[in-house]
């Protein structure tokens, strides 16, 4: 038989290299930044951790940081903060505001809101509309993919069981943007379909969907249409082309896509009219 | 098990837990039983306490890696002024949300006493959003926050 090396039960790393390495150890290992989403499950008796890796004292992880025309966003920086982010992350700010409750927010960090890939995440769609890329770091590297990339699927991801979420590079958009959300009441609720909006005078109008689809993504038919002010309906007719929403325990389809119609014909008037 | 020191309350305490534990098990088996579980899944908010000055549910904290924090507890709040006007405003009925609602509510009151600004009833809501109460309807809770804040603005006792 042969005993290997012991690994211990919590790891609270205080540096990115102890992460990596304490990651690399303990590949099995569940990861918690605010622990919002896996606690539930634990609650629930459905996940039964081996070990805890705490990556929410990570130092290099925790700032957000201008670096010329980009944001570098610490995967362990809550949603409490985000909601308070600077002018040229208004988009994510809003979409931070909307998640769960003060509670949470001062729980919850982005890195984990990104990670667990919920297709009803609401900081996602936000994080295409800045055109994120994802920094992920295990002892063999770093690499950074585009957020599209980075989502695989329904709560699936493109990580490595090595690699941890360091950061994510966003754009600064300062322009106009919006972020709505429809869900059962106005605190507290997860997403049935959710809208970011975000325009900029350099690389066209950005227009991403939540929960209507297997991972939140672009709808580039409604960003060529918001570019040409093609009109509220045009645009809203657009959104709901890129929705593939389906039925669950939170909606129906059909009640997804009449709602986004909706979401997308006010944040146009909002937005495109009169400008 | 795994050995976790934790100061609750301003008191230093050397415990034992389990992986799966929270932090809402771990301050309720230590004996702080005013902080409640609700649903277990952080949206009820009968279990918020401060924790290294953040409200959080408790029962979404994991209990072993706590080691080293600081945790408030409704039974480690000093706000007779928030008790007393509870009371008054007749927003306590079966109890069970309040000592969550007395956790939030005070990080509020603190905020707004430091900052010196009276929030908007919208402002007030949004606080409070993260805790239900089944019976009251949160009139009176609103009602009462909102006279704490105003009270501790303009220097006045209750």
């Amino acid at each position: 038989m042969i005993i290997g090396p012991t690994v211990p039960l919590v790891v609270v790393p205080a540096t990115e290299r102890e992460a990596v390495e304490a990651r690399s150890a303990d590949l099995g290992g569940t990861v918690v930044a605010g622990g919002t989403d896996v606690m539930v499950s634990v609650n629930a008796g459905s996940t039964r951790p081996g070990s805890w890796l705490s990556v929410r004292r990570v130092h290099e992880w925790s700032g957000v940081e201008r670096d010329r025309e980009r944001w570098r966003i610490g995967s362990a920086v809550t949603l409490r903060r985000l909601e308070s982010a600077p002018p040229g992350l208004a988009l994510l700010a809003a979409a931070a505001r909307t998640v769960g409750s003060p509670q949470i927010r001062s729980a919850a960090t982005i890195g984990g809101n990104v990670v667990n890939a919920s297709p009803a995440a609401d900081l996602l769609p936000a994080l295409l509309g800045l055109d994120a890329e994802v920094e992920v770091v295990s002892v063999r590297g770093r690499r950074l993919l585009t957020l599209s990339d980075f989502l695989v699927g329904p709560r699936r991801t493109a990580l490595e069981p090595d690699e941890l979420v360091a950061a994510f590079v966003v754009a600064d958009r300062p322009g106009p943007s919006s972020f709505a959300k429809h869900a059962t009441r106005s605190a507290m609720a997860i997403s049935k379909c959710s809208l970011a909006v975000q325009l900029d005078d350099c690389g066209g109008p950005r227009v991403s969907i939540g929960a209507l689809a297997p991972t939140a993504r672009r709808a580039p038919e409604a960003e060529w249409i918001a570019a040409h002010r093609g009109g509220a309906d045009a645009f809203a007719a657009a959104v709901v082309t890129a929705s593939e929403p389906i039925d669950d325990h939170r909606s129906t389809a059909a009640h997804r896509l009449h709602a986004v119609a909706v979401l997308a014909r006010r944040a146009y008037q909002d937005l495109l009219e009169d400008r | 098990m795994i050995d976790v020191t934790i100061t609750v309350n301003g008191v230093a305490l050397a415990v034992s837990v389990e992986l799966h534990h929270s932090l809402l098990d771990l301050v309720r088996s230590a004996g702080y039983r005013g902080t409640k579980e609700g649903c277990a899944e952080g949206e009820c908010g009968t279990c918020t306490v401060l924790l290294d000055e953040d409200l959080v549910c408790a029962c979404l904290v994991p209990a072993a890696v706590c080691d080293g924090s600081q945790v408030v507890t409704v039974e480690g709040l000093d706000v007779p002024d928030l008790a007393a006007a509870m009371v008054g405003h007749g927003a306590v009925q079966c109890g069970f949300c309040t000592p969550g609602i007395m956790v939030t509510a005070s990080a509020l009151i603190e905020r707004c006493a430091a900052s010196g600004e009276m929030p908007s009833t919208t402002r007030v809501r949004e606080e409070l959003a993260g805790n239900l109460c089944r019976c009251t309807g949160y009139v009176g809770i609103l009602g009462a926050v909102a006279e704490t804040i105003r009270m501790r603005l303009d220097g006045r006792e209750r």
